[in-house]
């Protein structure tokens, strides 16, 4: 799995995610997001458009770091989601607790 | 002619086997005409199952036999997932919360909800195999799945 982080603005960080997202990319993943709760980064805009493929270790991943930010304040947003990403969002039922954007305008706002 | 496949793969309990997996048996999915949402479910539960048997059955050793048996034809898909583990304790498996307030618990979850079967033949001596099937909405009528 590809992970980009960029530091958009002071305090507003956008990860770009490429690749699937399983048991064996979770723990990369949860390192890279780790350094940003650390830092208690205000806003976190998680860009999915090039990942096909999430398990529930990669959910894991998304819920921890989710809980981690409600802690401080801090605010996540998952956008671009494929389908097939979507509907494992939607299984697990996290689409009633996440903001879940269509695209970066829309996760933008959902982020302020 | 009407699509079946029949295939066996055996892989490590390492989870960086878990792709090149993944793109074998979608190959075989995707020759049964399941629709891209079945394909995906079919490709979570498979990867869950082999998780679980990594994390729970082999406890985190990375270079134990997983056995995958698929077999599959217009009608429906089974799945069948072996290792050689520690037993699987039916016993333990707790329904999750939903939304879930802390990471993991949904594997199984996962499984059951993804696929229209989910079984576990606890009669091997040794190990586990979880047996995964998936009726196919898009081929044959699963009124009379055989």
């Amino acid at each position: 799995m590809k992970i980009q982080v960029k530091q958009e603005s002071e305090g507003l960080e956008l990860v770009e995610l490429q690749g699937d997202l399983d048991f064996h990319c979770s723990p990369e993943l949860r390192e890279a997001l780790s350094k940003l709760v650390d830092r208690q980064a205000s806003k976190i805009l998680i860009d999915l458009k090039q990942v096909g493929y999430v398990d529930s270790s990669g959910l894991a991943t998304f819920v921890e770091l989710f809980q981690k930010m409600k802690r401080y304040g801090g605010k996540l947003v998952l956008f671009n989601l494929t389908q097939s990403v979507r509907s494992v969002f939607e299984i697990a039922k996290l689409d009633s607790i996440f903001k879940l954007a269509q695209n970066r305008e829309e996760a933008l706002t959902l982020a302020q | 002619m009407k699509p079946s496949v029949q295939e066996q793969f055996e892989i490590k309990s390492d989870p960086k086997e878990l792709q090149g997996l993944r793109e074998k048996v979608s190959r075989l999915i995707h020759q049964l005409e399941f629709s891209e949402k079945a394909a995906n479910d079919i490709l979570v539960a498979l990867g869950e199952g082999c998780t679980n048997a990594t994390r729970h059955s082999y406890e985190g050793k990375l270079d134990q036999p997983i056995h995958i048996r698929i077999e599959g034809d217009s009608k429906k898909i089974k799945i069948s997932i072996r290792d050689f583990g520690r037993k699987i304790d039916l016993s333990k498996i707790k329904t999750p919360k939903l939304p879930p307030d802390k990471p993991g618990g949904l594997g199984i979850y996962f499984m059951q909800t993804m696929m229209d079967q989910i079984e576990y033949n606890t009669k091997h001596p040794e190990g586990n195999e979880l047996i995964l099937t998936k009726y196919n909405e898009q081929g044959e009528s699963r009124e009379n799945p055989s």
